[in-house]
Formats: C-alpha cells, sequence, structure tokens
C-alpha cells in the first residue's frame, strides 16, 4: 500500500511546529500502525532525510496507555474501541493522506513532534484517586462482599488506561470521562466510601485548577475512548460531587 | 564474590517469621533520614516505593516512560495465584509452593518460594483494600479460576486485565505517598550507571530523556525493580522500552547474574506475520481453561489449510490432534508454559503446524457450545477483541492461530534472601531478580512474585540492611565517585555518536538503523538459543553474535544529537548492553549441560522428548561475575539444598 | 473580598438547573397561549394577561424568571470562554469522531433564542413594561401579528431553533445533575424529545391555527 503522510514536526517545547509531508510505500496491509511509522523512520535515518519521528509508544498491545495519535480528525484513528497500536493499516485505502498530529490541549504541552506531557493526569490521581491504605493491617479479601454487578461495573470504569484520547478528542480539552472513571470506579466499591467525598471534591478542584476544559455532553471522549468506557461515568462524578456538596455534615 | 544467601534458620515454615522477629528495624525518626532510590514503577518497584514512603523513608522513584502507570506489569492479562482456598479444592501454602517449586523444574530456593507462598494471600486482601476490582460471583465473594501448573483454582483476576488492576492498585498507593512528599517522582528517567561509594550502592545516574543531561541521585540503598531482558531477543510480548540495560549496568559494577538462559517462551502468542514486525502479543494463559489445542492428524489436511484450500472449521473431529490432551491427560491444556511451548514447537517442526507452518489452533468452539457465547465473551472478551483486531478474524467463528515467544525471564540478577545483590544495598525485585521461578515460571506468579517483594518483603529487608546506615548522614552526589560515574557515562554515549559519524563520513552507503542489529541478534537467540538448544547451535549463537557486534560498531548509524529527546540514541544504548548480556545467556546454555524448565538442550531428553535434568551435577544457581568486555565471565555455583521437598522428575502426564 | 471559587460542575449543576426552571416556564407559557385557539374574543387570554401583568407575586417571579436567563446566559458563556481557552491550539484535521451534534448546535442555538427573544419582547412584553408602543390587548396583538407571513414564519423557526435547544439540554441536564444512568439513559432521551416535541408543538398550534384562520 501506499501513503501521503502529513506528520506535525516540532523539535521541542519552545520551538514553533509545521507539518511535514512524507510519502511511503509498500506498507503490507497486516502492518500496525506504529510498524508503519517504524518503516517511516528506519527510511528518514537511512536515506538521510530527516530526524526520526518521535511518538509515544510501549506495550503496542492496547494497555499501557502510552501510544495516541490524533489520526486523520479521530484520536487513535478510525476504528472504535482501540488504542493508536492497534490501529492497522488495512483500515485505510491505497493512496490515503494521513494527517498526524499530536494531542491538543492547554495541558498536555508537546514535548518533541507527536509526544505530549500528560503528566496532568497524575496530578489530578495524586489529589485522591486512590484508596488510602497502607501496607499490611487490611482484612481479608473475603470479608467485604460486592455485589457482582458493582464489581463489574467498577472493573469497566477501572479499564481506564490514561492515554488521554478524551481529553484530545473533546471539543473543550476535558478531562471528565478520565475522572468519572477513576471515581466511579472507586465510587461502585464499598472500600472506596470512606473517602468519597474528599475524592470527589479534590479531583475536581486539581482538574479545575490544571486548565482543562468542562463537559459540554458532546461525548466524543465516549466515542474515543479505547476501552469503550461510558458517559454514565460522568454522570456519577456529577452525582458524587452533588453528594459531597451537600451530603458532608461536619465543620470544615 | 560472597554467595552466602542468607537463609535464617529453622523449619521452612518458621523462617520467615523468624527472620522478621530477630531482624533489625528502624525507628520512624530516623526513617526520615534515610533515602531510598527505587527504579523502576512496575508492580515490584511501585508497591515497594509506595510501603516504603509509607513507613516514612525518603523515596526517590525513576521510570522510563511518563508516568507509572505504564510500567509493563500492566499489560499482565491472566491473573494472579495466592493460597487462599476460597474455593475449597485442597489448596495451601504448602500446595502453592510445592507447585511453584516442581513448575520451576527444582531449580528455584526453597526458602524464597516458601516465603512467596506465605504471603500471597496477604497480597490479595492488600489488592482488595486498595480497590482493585477482582471478578465476584453472585454471592460477592471473589471469584477464581486455575492456570498451568496447578490443579486447584487459586487465580484471582480481574477480566483480562489483572495487571492492570494490581497496577494502578499500586499506582494508586504511589501517588498517595507522592502527594504526601514522602516519595519523589522522576518521569522519562534512563538509569544509565550505578555508583559505588565504598563498594556500597549510594546512587545512580540516569539520562533524562527529554533534554539528554545525565543527572545523578544520591541515597542510602538502591532498589532495582527494572524487569526482564526477553527483548534480547528482539520479538517478544515485553514492550518496546522493556529492557535489561539498568541490570546489566550493575552487573558490570560487581552484581552477580543468576540463571541467564532461563528464559520463558509462552505457547499462546499471536503468530509472527512479517518482517517489520516490532513485537508479539500475548494471549493469556487463562484462554486454556477454555480453549482447546489442536492441529491436523494428517499432514496433507495441514498442507491444505496453510495453502488455504481448507479451513479449520472443515477438518472433522476425528481428524484433529489434540496433541496436548494426548500427550499429558492429567493436566491436557493447562501443562506449564514450557512444556505446551516445546510441544507445539515438536507438532509445527513435523511438518502439521498451520498459519504459516508456524502455528496451532486454540479453539472455543467446545466451550462455546458447553457454556454459551455470553459466558465465553464475559470471561474473555477482551482478548478476543484483541485478537480480532490485530489479525481481522473473528475467533467466535474460527480458532485462534496461537505460536510460543519469549515471554519473560527467570533469570536476573542475584539476590540472597534478603533480596540483595552481591553489591552491599543494592537491592532487586520483581522480574529484574532471579530467585523465585527456578527455571520455569508458572503463569500468573510473575505478578504475585512482584508484589510479594514490593509490599511484603522489600519493607522488612532494607530496614534490616539500612538499620546500620543511621548515622552515615545524607550520602552527597558531588563525591569523586559519581563525578566518575557520570563521566564515564557521558564517554560512552558521545564514543557512539562519535563513531557513527566517523563510519558515516567513511563508507555512508553500509550504515544500518539500530533496529537492524537488533532484529539481526533476535534472530540468533531464537534460532540457536531458544525453545531448543544444543552445543552445535549455542556455539554457532557465540560465534555470530559476536561476528554481529564487530558489524554493528563497523556501520550502526545513530542519528541526532545528545541533549535532545533521541529514542535511536536509547535503543543504542541498550543494545550495545544486549550484545554482552546475548553472550552471557549463550554462556550459561552451554555450561548446563541438562534439560530442565524453560532450558531445553536436545542433548539432553528423554525417549519422549521430555527435559532431562542432571540433579546429580547442575542443582545448583549459576551466578555470574563480569570480567570486561569481552571477557568470558567467570561462574560461582550456590548449591540448592533441597531439605523440605522431596525431588522428583517433572510429571504432567 | 474574595469571590467565592465555583467549581466547573457547580457551573454547570447551576446551568442545567436554570434550564430545567426555564424549560418548566415554557410549559407554563405554552399552556397559556392556548387560550388564544378558544373562540372567545380573547376573553381568556387577557384575563390571563391582565392577571399577568398586576399581580405582585407574579412581578417578583417575572423578576427571578429574567435573572434565571442571564445566569444561565453568563455561566455558560463564561464556561463557554474556559472551554476554548483549554485547547489554545486547535486541530489541522476537522474532527470526524461521532458525537451528539445537539451540543456543538447549543451555544449557537442558545445565541439564535436569545436574539429570537429580543424580537418577541419588541412584539409583546416590552409592550407591557411600555418600553415600546403598540396594543395593549395582546389577544389581538398576536392573531395581527401571526397573520403576518413573515411574522408567523419566523416564530416557527424561533421555534425549532427552541426544539433543538430543549432537547439537547433536557437529556445533558439529567446528565449534570447526575441522574443519567446506565438504566433509565434511553428513556430519559426519549422523554426529552417528547418534552421538547410537545412544548414547540403547543407554540407552533397557536401560531399556525391563528395563520390559517386569516387564510
Amino acid at each position: 500500500m501506499r501513503f501521503t503522510l502529513h506528520i506535525w514536526r516540532q523539535e521541542n517545547a519552545r520551538a514553533k511546529g509545521h507539518f511535514e509531508t512524507y510519502p511511503i510505500d509498500n506498507i503490507s496491509a497486516e502492518c500496525s500502525f506504529l510498524e508503519m511509522l517504524d518503516i517511516l523512520n528506519e527510511r528518514l535515518i537511512n536515506d538521510r532525510i530527516a530526524h526520526p519521528v518521535c511518538f509515544d509508544n510501549d506495550c503496542r498491545e492496547g494497555i499501557c496507555g502510552m501510544c495516541g495519535l490524533y489520526i486523520n480528525g479521530r484520536p487513535h484513528g478510525n476504528d472504535d474501541g482501540i488504542t493508536t497500536c492497534q490501529l492497522h493499516m488495512r483500515k485505510f485505502n491505497d493512496g490515503d493522506d494521513i494527517w498526524i498530529e499530536p494531542w491538543r490541549a492547554k495541558v498536555f504541552p508537546i514535548i518533541r513532534d507527536l509526544v505530549v506531557d500528560r503528566s496532568a493526569f497524575d496530578k489530578i490521581i495524586q489529589a485522591g484517586g486512590y484508596i488510602s491504605t497502607t501496607t499490611g493491617g487490611v482484612p481479608d479479601a473475603n470479608t467485604i462482599p460486592i455485589p457482582k454487578h458493582n464489581a463489574d461495573m467498577a472493573m469497566d470504569a477501572a479499564s481506564c488506561i490514561g492515554c488521554g484520547a478524551c481529553v484530545a478528542a473533546c471539543k473543550n480539552a476535558s478531562a471528565m470521562l478520565f475522572v468519572g472513571a477513576k471515581i466511579s470506579h472507586l465510587a461502585l466499591l464499598p472500600q472506596g466510601q470512606i473517602e468519597a467525598a474528599d475524592r470527589v471534591k479534590n479531583m475536581v478542584a486539581k482538574m479545575d485548577e490544571l486548565g482543562f476544559g468542562s463537559c459540554t455532553n458532546t461525548y466524543a471522549c465516549e466515542a474515543e475512548c479505547p476501552k469503550l468506557i461510558k458517559r454514565q461515568n460522568i454522570s456519577r462524578l456529577n452525582r458524587q460531587w452533588l453528594g459531597s456538596l451537600f451530603g458532608r455534615d461536619r465543620k470544615e | 564474590m560472597n554467595l552466602d544467601s542468607k537463609i535464617p534458620a529453622g523449619p521452612l515454615a518458621e523462617k520467615w517469621t523468624n527472620y522478621k522477629a530477630s531482624q533489625k528495624l528502624v525507628n520512624p525518626a530516623n526513617k526520615r533520614k534515610l533515602d531510598i532510590i527505587v527504579v523502576g514503577t512496575g508492580l515490584a518497584g511501585a508497591s515497594a516505593a509506595a510501603s516504603l514512603g509509607a513507613m516514612g523513608f525518603n523515596v526517590d522513584i525513576f521510570c522510563i516512560q511518563d508516568s507509572p502507570r505504564r510500567a509493563h506489569s500492566i499489560a499482565a492479562q491472566g491473573g494472579i495465584n495466592a493460597a487462599k482456598n476460597y474455593q475449597n479444592d485442597g489448596d495451601s501454602v504448602e500446595r502453592l509452593f510445592r507447585d511453584t517449586i516442581k513448575g520451576g523444574d527444582y531449580r528455584a530456593r526453597e526458602a524464597n518460594v516458601y516465603r512467596l507462598a506465605e504471603v500471597s494471600g496477604a497480597i490479595i486482601d492488600q489488592c482488595v483494600a486498595q480497590g482493585v476490582p477482582f471478578a465476584r460471583d453472585y454471592g460477592g465473594l471473589l471469584d477464581n479460576r486455575s492456570f498451568g501448573g496447578a490443579q486447584v483454582s487459586r487465580t484471582f483476576y480481574a477480566k483480562g486485565q489483572t495487571g492492570q488492576q494490581l497496577l494502578l492498585g499500586a499506582y494508586g498507593a504511589l501517588s498517595r505517598e507522592i502527594a504526601r512528599g514522602t516519595v519523589h517522582f522522576h518521569e522519562r528517567r534512563e538509569m544509565m550507571d550505578l555508583v559505588l561509594v565504598d563498594g556500597r550502592a549510594r546512587g545512580i545516574i540516569v539520562r533524562n530523556l527529554v533534554t539528554g543531561d545525565l543527572e545523578r541521585y544520591a541515597a542510602h540503598a538502591v532498589v532495582l525493580a527494572t524487569g526482564g531482558y526477553g527483548n534480547l531477543y528482539y520479538l517478544s510480548t515485553n514492550a518496546m522500552n522493556s529492557n535489561g540495560s539498568a541490570a546489566w549496568v550493575c552487573h558490570r559494577k560487581g552484581a552477580a547474574f543468576a540463571n541467564p538462559c532461563y528464559v520463558q517462551i509462552h505457547p499462546t502468542c499471536i503468530p509472527v506475520h512479517g518482517d517489520y514486525q516490532s513485537k508479539l502479543t500475548l494471549m493469556s494463559e487463562s484462554l486454556r481453561n477454555d480453549g482447546r489445542i489442536w492441529v491436523p492428524k494428517k499432514k496433507e489436511d495441514a498442507e491444505a489449510i496453510r495453502t488455504g484450500k481448507l479451513k479449520p472449521t472443515d477438518i472433522s473431529e476425528a481428524n484433529r490432534d489434540y496433541y496436548l490432551e494426548r500427550r499429558y491427560p492429567a493436566f491436557g491444556n493447562l501443562v506449564p508454559r514450557d512444556v505446551a511451548s516445546r510441544a507445539a514447537k515438536e507438532r509445527c517442526d513435523a511438518g502439521y503446524g498451520v498459519g504459516t507452518g508456524y502455528a496451532v489452533y486454540l479453539d472455543f468452539a467446545d466451550a462455546i457450545r458447553r457454556l454459551g457465547r455470553d459466558t465465553i465473551e464475559e470471561k474473555y472478551g477482551n482478548l478476543f477483541q484483541m485478537y480480532q483486531k490485530i489479525t481481522d478474524e473473528n475467533p467466535y467463528e474460527t480458532p485462534m492461530m496461537i505460536y510460543p515467544a519469549i515471554h519473560y525471564t527467570m533469570g536476573g540478577l542475584w539476590v540472597d534472601y534478603e533480596l540483595q545483590t552481591t553489591i552491599p544495598g543494592l537491592f532487586a525485585a520483581g522480574e529484574a531478580n532471579f530467585s523465585d521461578h527456578g527455571a520455569n515460571r508458572l503463569g500468573a506468579s510473575a505478578l504475585m512474585q512482584g508484589l510479594a517483594d514490593g509490599y511484603f518483603v522489600l519493607p522488612y529487608t532494607l530496614q534490616n540492611y539500612l538499620a546500620d546506615q543511621i548515622n552515615v548522614g545524607k550520602i552527597s552526589s558531588t563525591a569523586p565517585e559519581f563525578d566518575a560515574a557520570e563521566e564515564a557515562v557521558r564517554q560512552r554515549i558521545e564514543n557512539l555518536l562519535k563513531n557513527a559519524a566517523l563510519r558515516q563520513a567513511q563508507e555512508p552507503s553500509n550504515m544500518q538503523t539500530v533496529d537492524h542489529f537488533h532484529k539481526a541478534l533476535g534472530k540468533i537467540m531464537w534460532e540457536y538459543c531458544g525453545m531448543a538448544r544444543n552445543t552445535e547451535s549455542l556455539t554457532k549463537a557465540k560465534q555470530l553474535v559476536a561476528e554481529l557486534e564487530d558489524e554493528f560498531w563497523k556501520s550502526v548509524y545513530v542519528p541526532g544529537a545528545v541533549n535532545e529527546m533521541n529514542p535511536e540514541l536509547e535503543k543504542a544504548c541498550r543494545l550495545e548492553d544486549y550484545f554482552e548480556l546475548a553472550q552471557l545467556v549463550i554462556a550459561d546454555a552451554l555450561h548446563r549441560e541438562e534439560s530442565c524448565g524453560g532450558h531445553f538442550r536436545t542433548e539432553h531428553q528423554t525417549a519422549d522428548g521430555e527435559t532431562l535434568r542432571d540433579d546429580e551435577h547442575f542443582m545448583y544457581v549459576a551466578a555470574w561475575e563480569y570480567q570486561g568486555h569481552g571477557q568470558p565471565e567467570t561462574m560461582e555455583k550456590e548449591p540448592l539444598n533441597y531439605e523440605h521437598i522431596q525431588i522428583a522428575t517433572r510429571n504432567y502426564k | 473580598m474574595n469571590l467565592p471559587k465555583i467549581h466547573s460542575i457547580s457551573k454547570k449543576v447551576l446551568v442545567a438547573l436554570l434550564g430545567a426552571f426555564l424549560s418548566l416556564f415554557l410549559l407554563f407559557h405554552a399552556s397559556a397561549n392556548l387560550c388564544i385557539l378558544r373562540n372567545d374574543g380573547g376573553a381568556w387570554y387577557n384575563a390571563f394577561c391582565d392577571f399577568m401583568g398586576t399581580n405582585y407575586i407574579v412581578k417578583a417571579f417575572e423578576i427571578v424568571l429574567f435573572g434565571a436567563l442571564l445566569l444561565h446566559i453568563v455561566l455558560t458563556i463564561w464556561l463557554a470562554i474556559t472551554n476554548k481557552m483549554a485547547r489554545p491550539k486547535g486541530y489541522h484535521k476537522p474532527q470526524r469522531t461521532k458525537t451528539h451534534t445537539g451540543s456543538k448546535l447549543q451555544v449557537w442555538t442558545g445565541i439564535l433564542i436569545f436574539a429570537c427573544l429580543l424580537l418577541h419582547f419588541m412584539d409583546f412584553y416590552f409592550v407591557k413594561i411600555g418600553l415600546v408602543d403598540g396594543n395593549l390587548n395582546f389577544y389581538e396583538q398576536a392573531r395581527e401579528k401571526f397573520q403576518v407571513p413573515h411574522i408567523a414564519i419566523s416564530y416557527l423557526v424561533f421555534f425549532v431553533v427552541v426544539w433543538f435547544h430543549m432537547r439537547h439540554g433536557f437529556a445533558a441536564m439529567f446528565q449534570t445533575l447526575g441522574l443519567y444512568n446506565y438504566k433509565y439513559g434511553k428513556a430519559i432521551e426519549v422523554i426529552g424529545i417528547i418534552y421538547a416535541t410537545v412544548v414547540c408543538l403547543m407554540f407552533a398550534t397557536v401560531v399556525i391555527v391563528t395563520f390559517l384562520q386569516a387564510a
């Protein structure tokens, strides 16, 4: 197969970036998108055309959340429920023009080319996306029965890989699905109840402070989430938020 | 080299309790004065850093990716073992211990494995408390499934994403400590060297992968949790950035490397399909609970399938060879990984392979008939989806094709009972050490080991080491040892780039990329030091690797500069280490004149093709000491004394 | 004095609650309008208008209503500005994600509604409070206006825009208030469409019938 690639090149965080066009041919349809970029890089190096294109990737099986490219107008490319590394060239037509852009959001500054800094996600989790436990001294696992239904829903929410596609897809660069998924995961479990009010309060405050946009119910996040996390989790986040405003009975 | 394993005295079941009762501790006020470096944020690293931070130590943690949550533990699919006996099917600490020792083909240290089995239950308690959403049954209690090498159901799981959920649990605990300020997190850093001061590990040199700057960090102890070296084979189930360099630089500085030839080849991976392929994808071992593995009984059928004349569904039941069920009736499709892998290779080498000839079928038709599609979807839905995304085939309708691939390395830095390497103050945890799995790791045991090391072993044993360090004072990173180490790293990197630039000026047409050499190295290792080895193939591999390394220095091209984000440079540095590591793996494989677990020497097999151990001569851990570049390493033996367990031939029939 | 910090979700909850309030008002308004269709020479309708114009409780309510409308607008503009700031540099390729178009239209339908409202006030409300000259008999005023083709058509367009705004707003309101879940999600969306359709049809019926009566 043959493609014309238009790739965002930017030398470092401060540099002004631009699109560069690279034709590429002889690509197998069974090739994954990132393998296609590997081949491009190999050619860029061998023919001394340019510095190879930098892009984040690691596990290449759709679970680490490291890869993330905005391909022809869609985060992770034109397929549902996948990460960029799971996108295969058979999804394209021979001769296609492919535009490859980095995630765009104020909170995700570009580091180089297609690599962005997503540490804002870590900061949100650090604001409370956990259950406070110290190692040891916890009860036996089966002393806390959890309805299967709740455990399954918690699992669905917890399957978030933190890739940032929701933010990249959202017209407001909002992180509501990311935050909603973590809040839901913990809110659905009895272990998560104890800190629930503080957790939602602190995580939302951090999200706002970092400069993410807010949700306008477009649900582009849901459409692009590689793990198919549902918008109901955002609703649960809102519910938890309201609960934290009115449901707490203590002095502050 | 001091190979004192420091196994505590007393009966096996009481060793760990005795150790904890008599070890030295550090009081809370002194913990604040002690610094610990943890390299790696996988299950072992994250859990260790979180636990140590919560105890009050100052911890610095480093990872190569942009977030601690990306470490490759996240990709573990199937589950985590624990001797909880929730299913009332006869499980116990003793049983898990025996299964693990047997699964490792009697090449693991008894005391370490027993401790692992002993703390396994606490891991599940810990994870549930953290909110890990393990699968549950309708009564709300935890569900289990079974894995290879066991006759009980002791594997806890969270869909096909158990590693992810466990890592996110540890990541949560770590995030809490980062927020509290006890742990300092450094992202996008690669460890380039270990700094020794007066023979103790006192710090590390890292390269900032964004700016290219070298940075130094000092501490009272260093914990290495950097995973295995499976990517030596280029095509493996490891992540692209997983590498063996952090462990290797420690080996260069004097840490012994144990059993490097024990690499695990996982039987259920998606087969190779092209030269451009960058990695192999694992299909969880849990699939073997319900999937049945087969190839056609007749060669002509296999031939017809390969040429596309027949479809797998055209082969009648009578013409299918369920070779695992045939050869191993007691364990069937759930034999340990090394056994299943070799059996697949045997069938394919004999001409019964499907696909490209190097694939066998993993069939769910029976299970779907028996349990219904919905049940199968609930159990394995995400794995099936993953398979379909990659291969464009629907596993609900046609059997999956699978083939073995490099997955895990049982070998690693030699550690004693305290997980301390031969360098005082340098500890190794998780896959980076060699300790618990012998010659073969059972499925769902890697997660167990990583978390056991991080949550329940290191927090104790590190204290025992640090107790004498309270009067040392802050370690200064301006010491001359740090200057020297940093300078050496700088030299090494500049050398690579300068050499490449020089060669480029001389004969630009001959230059090749780093990946070109890595692929070539992987091919040599897979071909001659892979699933089956013998003196001839290993001798050949040794020579080919040496030639390739020469070639590498003559014609590798590394673009870009030092002070920028430069993935090619990172890869070149790692490959440089792989050449040495490859030679050690080969040397170890050559010296071990027996077959055990993942190490299969064709000269040593039974009449029906099973591994043939030589307990009389090889019942020991081979610990290797670095002697300088290009020099053969020297080996010392740590004998394995089985006091508790009765040694037997591994039998899964 | 420091202004209290309002978090993004709180703003959205306020917008949703105000939207709910405004939607209820529209139902009330549409119901009242149906009186125009009575063949009583505007007796009921004018009596109603008279009550609305003189009762003090209603007058107080009027302030609340306008306050709600204003706050609804101010908060959404505030959110829209912060949302724009969250992505200073956009994508080169236009988005191809399958999304709920209603949401993207919401700002624009909102602005359109505001413009239409001003025209609507020129016809009725500003007359009532004496800002604009006109017939104070609203029954006659309405029948007169709705019989002019271009005015009738613009009112119908106005209702269509309101329909779009309410259809999205209804389900979004449940989502923002945390009431959207797996079980009732679909039902909420259907009810939203029914509600928006009923209210807009009630408005439209008055215009259409009046127009046809003239013809």
